[in-house]
Formats: C-alpha cells, structure tokens, sequence
C-alpha cells in the first residue's frame, strides 16, 4: 500500500491493511506523536487529520486511508495549528500532555470548519477527545484566542521543540556536590535542573525552574528540566523526599513543592554565589561588587560575563557557608503571573518521550492478558494459534497473567485474540461490587473487626444528651485512576549487568526493589529511567504487580536476549485493579439545643491502601488503622469536644492505590455531608455552623469566608437553584461552593464553582488555578459517574471508557479560583480540590431537591448532566 | 433463537450480538466485535458505536413499547 502521510509517500506492507492507522504511524512508521488511550474509539487520543477531518486512528484500518492525505501531530502546519498551539502554549493548557497532540488537531479541524464557534460549538466538537487532567476549561478558551488570533492577525509563528537533554548518569563527583545532583549550569548558559519529582502533569517542573531561576537570578526561559533517579550515594539519596525524612525518592501526597522548597532554593543560591565568587575572582573584586540579574553578572567597572562564560571556573570552587535563600521581598518570579510551563512546548508538538514511546534496539513488544476476575490465575493454557500470529514470538505465563510477546503492538494484539486460557478461581473474588457493598455495610453495622483510631470525650453520652442528631451512612465505590496513558513499563539487561527500567514511576525506589527481587540481582544494579507520564495520579506509586514487575518477568524470561516493552490495554488495566478503595462510612453527630456541634462518632469500612506502599505503611499503617483510610475522618478542621473514629480494614483480593487525594477522597464526602445535614436539623445556616466549628482554624475560616463572599453565599438566587458549601483542611485551607440548577425535565445541573484556597506561598498562580480546576473536574468526574462494577461471580464488568464514563468537556461548569496569598511555606495543589467536588454537590443537591445522596456516584440516585 | 439479537439497554446503547455485515454509506464495510455497542442516544463521538456518552447526558432510553 501507499499513504500519503506528512506529505510524504509511504510504501507500508500489504499484511498491514487491516491494521489500525494508529499502529502502522506508531510501530511502523515510527511516528510516536499520535497516541494509544483506548483503543476502542471512546477517547480520540490517536487522532489524526484525514483529508482535513479529525479521525481517531485506532478505528481505521490502514487501507482505508489509501488515496487520503494522513496528517500527524509531526505533520501538522500552517497558520490554524499555529494559531492553536500558540494559544495552547499560552493558555497553560498543557498538563500531563499525553491528549494534547489529539486535541491540538481536533481543535484544527474545528476551526478549518467554524472559524468563530461559540462555546456550544466547542463543546460539541471537542467533547469526543477525553482528558484526565481536566484542561477542559483551558482548552475552550485556547480555542476561542486561536480563533480572534487567526481573524485579528498577526500570523503567529510556529512553535518549536527544544532539542532533547540527554539522560545522565550521576557521576560520584557530582553526588557528593551540594548543587550538582540538582542543576548544572552549561557553557551556553542552558540551566538544567533535575527534578527529583516526576513531571506526571501537576507541573512540579515549571515550580522547580520558577524557584531556581529565582534565586539563581537566571533568565526564566534558560531553565530547563529533566526528570532524574539513581541518586543514591555516600550521603544517601540525593533525591530523597524531605518530606519524608529523605529517606527515598517518591513524588505523592502533593508534597513535591513544599517538600523541596529549600533544597532546589539553596541549591540554586549555592550555584549562583559560586558564580559571583568565580567572576570576583576572574575580575579582582569584592563578591559584594558584583550584581547578577538574568544570567549575567555584572561589575560597577562595566565588566559583565554570562553564566555560561563562569560556569566551568564557578564548579571547581567550594560552596562558600552560610549561604540563605533570598528575601522574599525581591522576588522577581515567585508569586508572579506569567510564567508558562516549560514542559508545554514538546507535549504540544507531541516530541514529549512517555513510557510508551520507549525504544531501544531489538526492543520486543508485550502485551499480559489478566485474568477476567481479581486473584485468579491461569490454570492452562493453549497459545497454538497465538504462536502461529505473524510477528508473534513467545507465549510468557507470568504471575500476573500471560505474556503475549510480538513485533509490533498490531501483532501482539492478534495474539491475544487468539489465546486460549482457562483461569482457576479458587484464591478469585468471586463476589459482585454490589455483594462486596453489602458486606462493607454488615460490618459496618456489626462493628467486629473494629479498631479505634480516635477517641475524645464522651462520644456515647453526649451523643444521648443531644437536642439535635443525624445518623447517616454514606457508601462509595471502587475507583479507577485511567489515566490517559495506560500504565506502561520497558526494561533491558545490559551487557554491564545493569537492568534498565523505562517507566513514569512516582517511586523509583520501589522501581528497584521490584525489578531487583524478580532479576535476582542487586538493587543498585538497576537503573530507572524516569519517562513523562501521560498521567498516573497515584497509579503509578506500585510497588508490585505492576507494568515493570511484567517487564522484568518476561525479560528473564526470554533470558534476557530481547528488551521488552509491556504496554497495557485499557481494558487490561481496568482489570488489574489497584483502584481506589470501596468505602462505607456511618456517621452519628449531635448538638445541643442552641445547634453547636457537641458529638461526632465516625465509623469506617474499607480495604486498606498504604500497606501497599513499602516505608511509608511502616509509618502510616500502626495499630491497624490505615491512615491512609481515615485522613480527613480522623483530624476534621473542626473542633468537637466528644469524638469517636473508628475503622475496619476489609479484606479482599481486589488491589486497592492511593487515587488522587486519598482517603480524603471519601471521608470528606462523609464529613462534609453530615456537617450539612446536621445544619439542616438544626436550622442553621452551613457557613455559620462551619465558622464556629473554625475559630482554632483561621487560615480554613478564611478560605471559607472568600468562598462564601465570591458565590454570593445567602443572597437569594432564581427559582430552581441552589448552592452548596464545604471547607477543608486538607494539604492546605480551601472551601467550595456549588451551583446546581433544576431542568424542566427534573434533571440536575453543575452550573458554577467557586473555590478559594490558601495553599502558602503561591509560587505560581496560574498553575496553582489549573491544578485546582484539573482537581475539580477530576473529582466531579467521578461523582457523577465513576464506579467499577464486578458482575456476578466477580466479573470484571468496567474495563473501557464506555462503561467508566469520565468527563467530557460539554459538561464542564464554570469554575472560579480564588487564591489567597501567604508568607507561609508553599503546600501542595495537586489534590487539594478533588475532596469537596462530592460533598458541595450534594449539599447544593440536598437545598435544591431536598433530597439528601449519600451514595456516590449521584448519577445512581438522581438525573444530572 | 434467531442468530442476530439488538437489546436496546437500559437508557444505554443497542447491543448486537450475531453475525452481522455492518456497511457505511459508501459501502465499505466497518470491522467490528461480537457483539457490538451501537450508539442510541445520538451524542457519540464513535458513530456508529457507543463512546459512554449516554451516561453523561442523562439520556432517556424509555421503549415505545
């Protein structure tokens, strides 16, 4: 066959007709920019342009495009994707990145057909390309200034990537430099920093380049930054986490940031007093002579010289002592508006390397067909007709499931259609999600198996006295994470005896430990290369049975002759679990006569999710109580005298992660509920009650106070709608407001949210918003409509995006961040805004319907849209 | 039992199991699993399949009969 693809002739195999476009551009063709999310037309990541038209790739069979002009996001030219990656850019638009290649040029097509569409036209168009980030609301804007840019003029010129650092090894020398394991300056005047965090689209890079163009005093743009691992020497691991103990390398908890605040900062003010000591030196003055300002030091002599020119002389110089951060009453960048994220540009060009566009030579492909029910495992099984698939080249059982290993992901793919495989349920969950509630509900009511986390006064007493009370049980279900990119892992065995890992881990400590114990070797004998992750929010924190574990299995398997990429199918991730656990919460509160709060006894069910986490279950898993489960039940940012927790770890087979926000995911839906309904039985106003409840607390009382004021809390608002309120003290000081409307046809409606937060030191505000928005629309997404179901006999039932509906963008509401600036140490924002999406929700719901939803997801319970 | 069965579900997608020939306007024939998920609603973004849309919209699949 001949393609017409970037406007070159391609000769493709005639065995390839039948193969998805997508596969031929990726595994073929080698154009890696068009990406795989679904595979079943269900979330347009593999879109590309035929003959003009937004196509997804993966549900074209090759032949089809003969005779047609194939444009990839590679291809892509002229004055419309210009104009649109232009806005993209600076829009901040941009997160994990792994969609945007397929929304850059959906949006193209859009405006080729409608060069001025409203936003019910973008919404239209546009809500066939998911996103898991939530850059929804960035991306209607992009489209709207791409449109008056294309109209007004000038012609924006073409973006373009930055050529690719290479990945580096820490040399011993570099280890034990206090600046070098952190950036490095080249002769150019390139800033490299090396973000211990990985950049999974929270935008932790373009916060580390702010704070260390900042106190170097280097031009913004200078700065770029690199993923990093293997820091492991003398003094420990360089890129261990502060925030816990420096003990190992980990990006969670939305503590990147705040974690790493001072060292990136000290790093970068050690660098820059080097430099200032190297020029005194060059020019035989004092350092107190020397200003730097934008990469430059200068001299009241007129003498003046680059980083680049210094940088060589200012590495061999020691670190003077006693060198501070500077005062924050010259910062030029923290704080400021206007920065762009500096990972931005290649993801928008689609040059950005994820895990899944590993290679390396003679790298072979697998794919690991799961059992169709949590804790089975192959009892037989018949690969004849997979092994006879052209370009398959080995049948691997492993611990996980069975390994179909080919050339191509196309060929890997037939394989697995055709295998035969008979699984032995005798460890399997066997139950449904609806019997697994059931019994999270008996034990519930039971109470065996109970352990106290918490207890303060006399719950049961005050709980008795109470001139007011609510009872109410509150039940969640299992969640997945499906980021857009599924989770991906390659490996190699060197001839050095080193096995190198390719994977977006959060946890490259974790990378090591698992690779090792299955290689059998030493675990500083595996190296991990840290790839871009097209999301993960939490996923990507295994520590076993993950996309490297299979990596490794079959590698050694094949006896390590071939490098081996596993690359999971959606489906075949959905039935990997490590969702976010099923959760059942009951919980009794009581006032007194005058409505002030005077009990709150709190009971939980679920499965347990840090003893997943080596290390960190060592700290947050004692006494039986997972606080992993029970943050933001055990330490509310409300006072109460008399106060009960406790919790049961359910058991089952079904692997539970940390999901983006954690236990406040549902504890907060549980705590913000209940504190509405008991204002509602006590005939008090939800702000009031939550303000007296937050007079030891006043950094929340004044997120709530924004919160309220920006929504117009108390004034009276149309017929058929009706608001909602929360507040929190999770990662920082928040507080929400939802807007919710009722349709002539009884169908409920998101219509507004406000949020307001005190996060600390805001480094970068507009990253800040778009966390915040990305956290909302994550957390809506999955109250709406986010449940994994088990079928009868423990079927996995949710394995696309068919039946795990996720948000698309003609339901986004209007959102309003309102943040409040603070002297106090930066917090994190990855996932603060996820908890109070249910809970503000339902709230509005209860003062719109009257009808009060404890069960998530609301689309169960009532209409909404 | 016939040896094609369309289910319309529950305010969801047409199931369609069977052996059936699905042809696009042009005639070309489109490739499809057994059985398939044809969207009813009218909002996918995968015509002629099921994309999940329905569930987001609220849409009202009640049978005339």
């Amino acid at each position: 066959m001949k393609l017409v693809v970037n406007d070159a002739e391609v000769e493709v195999d005639d065995r390839h007709a039948k193969t998805p476009l997508l596969w031929v551009l990726r595994d073929v063709l080698g154009l890696h920019g068009t990406k795989f999310g679904c595979g079943a037309g269900f979330c347009a990541a593999c879109t590309v342009l035929v003959d003009g038209k937004n196509t997804k790739s993966c549900q074209t069979a090759t032949d089809r495009a003969v005779g047609k002009t194939v444009t990839t996001v590679e291809g892509a030219a002229g004055p419309v994707i210009d104009a649109v990656r232009e806005s993209w850019y600076r829009g901040n638009v941009v997160q994990c990145g792994y969609c945007q290649p397929g929304q850059t040029l959906a949006a193209v097509s859009l405006l080729e057909a409608n060069p001025e569409p409203d936003d019910a036209a973008i919404d239209a168009w546009m809500s066939g390309n998911l996103c898991r980030c939530g850059t929804y609301p960035r991306i209607r804007a992009a489209i709207h200034a791409a449109s008056d840019a294309l109209s007004l003029g000038p012609e924006p010129a073409p973006l373009i990537a930055p050529e690719e650092i290479e990945d580096r090894t820490l040399t011993e020398e570099e280890l034990v430099d206090p600046v070098h394991p952190y950036l490095r300056i080249h002769p150019d005047g390139t800033v490299i920093a090396y973000s211990s965090q990985i950049e999974m689209g929270q935008g932790i890079h373009t916060g580390l380049a702010t704070i260390v163009a900042e106190e170097l005093d280097a031009e913004f743009g200078a700065v770029r930054v690199v993923n990093a691992a293997n820091g492991r020497g003398p003094n420990g691991d360089v890129y261990g986490n502060p925030d816990l103990g420096s003990a190992f390398q980990l990006t969670g908890a939305s503590n990147s940031m705040k974690g790493f605040w001072v060292r990136y900062r000290l790093a970068a003010a050690q660098a820059r007093a080097r430099l200032v000591i190297a020029a005194a030196e060059a020019w035989g003055v004092p350092t107190d002579e020397i200003e730097v300002d934008g990469g430059v030091l200068r001299h009241g002599s007129g003498r003046q010289a680059a980083f680049g020119e210094l940088a060589a002389r200012a590495e061999q110089l020691a670190v003077p002592d006693g060198v501070q951060p500077k005062d924050p009453a010259d910062y030029k960048l923290i704080g400021r508006e206007g920065r762009l994220r500096v990972d931005a540009v290649p993801k928008i060009l689609g040059a950005t390397r994820y895990t899944i566009d590993v290679t390396v030579p003679g790298m072979l492909t697998a794919l690991v067909l799961h059992p169709p029910r949590f804790g089975a495992t192959a009892a037989s099984v018949d690969d004849e007709a997979t092994l006879a698939e052209s370009g398959v080249t080995a049948v691997v059982p492993i611990e996980e499931g069975v390994a179909v290993v080919a050339e191509t992901v196309a060929d890997a793919q037939r394989g697995l259609r055709a295998l035969v495989v008979e699984w032995d349920d005798s460890n399997a969950e066997r139950r449904s999600s609806a019997e697994l509630l059931g019994e999270h509900l008996r034990l519930l009511e039971s109470g065996e198996n109970a352990v106290t986390a918490r207890d303060e006064g006399d719950v049961d007493r005050a709980l008795d006295g109470a001139a007011f009370t609510v009872d109410g049980t509150y039940t969640l279900p299992y969640l997945a994470h499906a980021p857009m990119e599924p989770n991906n892992a390659a490996c190699r065995m060197r001839e050095d005896g080193v096995l190198e890992v390719w994977v977006a881990s959060e946890a490259p400590e974790y990378v090591k430990m698992n690779a090792s114990s299955i290689a059998g070797i030493d675990k500083e004998q595996v190296e991990v290369q840290i790839t871009f992750a097209g999301g993960s929010f939490g996923l990507h924190s295994s520590a076993e049975h993950d996309p490297t574990a299979e990596a490794v299995q079959i590698a050694r398997a094949l006896d390590w002759k071939h490098p081996i990429k596993v690359q999971s199918l959606r489906e075949e991730e959905f039935k990997v679990g490590r969702y976010r656990a099923m959760a059942v919460h009951r919980v009794r509160a009581g006032a007194d006569a005058d409505g002030h709060l005077t009990a709150w006894q709190q009971q939980i069910v679920a499965a347990p999710t840090s003893v997943n986490l080596p290390f960190v279950r060592d700290v947050m898993f004692t006494n039986n109580v997972d606080f992993f489960t029970t943050t933001g039940a055990v330490d509310p940012p409300y006072a109460v005298e008399n106060f009960r927790l406790e919790s049961t770890n359910f058991e089952t087979p079904l692997r539970t992660m940390v999901w983006r926000s954690v236990g406040n995911s549902h504890t907060e839906f549980a705590r913000e509920s209940a504190i509405d309904e008991l204002a509602i039985a006590t005939g008090r106003d939800p702000v009031d009650l939550r303000r007296e409840l937050l007079t030891e607390s006043p950094r929340t009382l004044r997120a709530l106070e924004l919160a309220a004021e920006h929504a117009d809390w108390g004034s009276p608002l149309p017929e058929g709608h009706a608001r909602g309120i929360t507040s929190s003290s999770f990662l920082g000081h928040s507080a929400q407001v939802t807007e919710v409307s009722l349709d002539d046809r009884g169908r409920v409606h998101v219509d507004r949210i406000v949020f307001a937060l005190d996060c600390g030191r805001n480094v970068n505000p507009d990253l800040i918003r778009a966390q915040v928005e990305g956290g909302l629309l994550w957390g809506l997404s999955a109250a709406l409509w986010g449940q994994i179901v088990l079928g009868e006999g423990g079927d996995i039932v949710t394995q696309n995006f068919d039946a795990y509906p996720v948000m698309r963008m003609r339901s986004v509401p209007q959102i309003q961040v309102h943040l409040i600036d603070s002297a106090e140490p930066p917090s994190g924002v990855g996932e603060v805004s996820v908890p109070s999406a249910a809970p503000a929700l339902a709230n509005a719901i209860a003062a719109l319907t009257g009808t009060r939803i404890r069960e998530l997801p609301f689309s169960k319970t009532i209409k909404i849209y | 039992m016939p040896d094609v069965t369309i289910t319309p579900t529950e305010n969801g997608p047409y199931m369609v199991s069977g052996p059936v020939v699905l042809t696009a306007p042009d005639g070309h024939v489109i490739e499809h699993p057994d059985p398939m998920v044809m969207c009813r609603c009218g909002h996918s973004s995968n015509k002629p399949f099921c994309d999940g849309t329905h569930a987001t919209i609220d849409f009202d699949g009640t049978l005339a009969n």
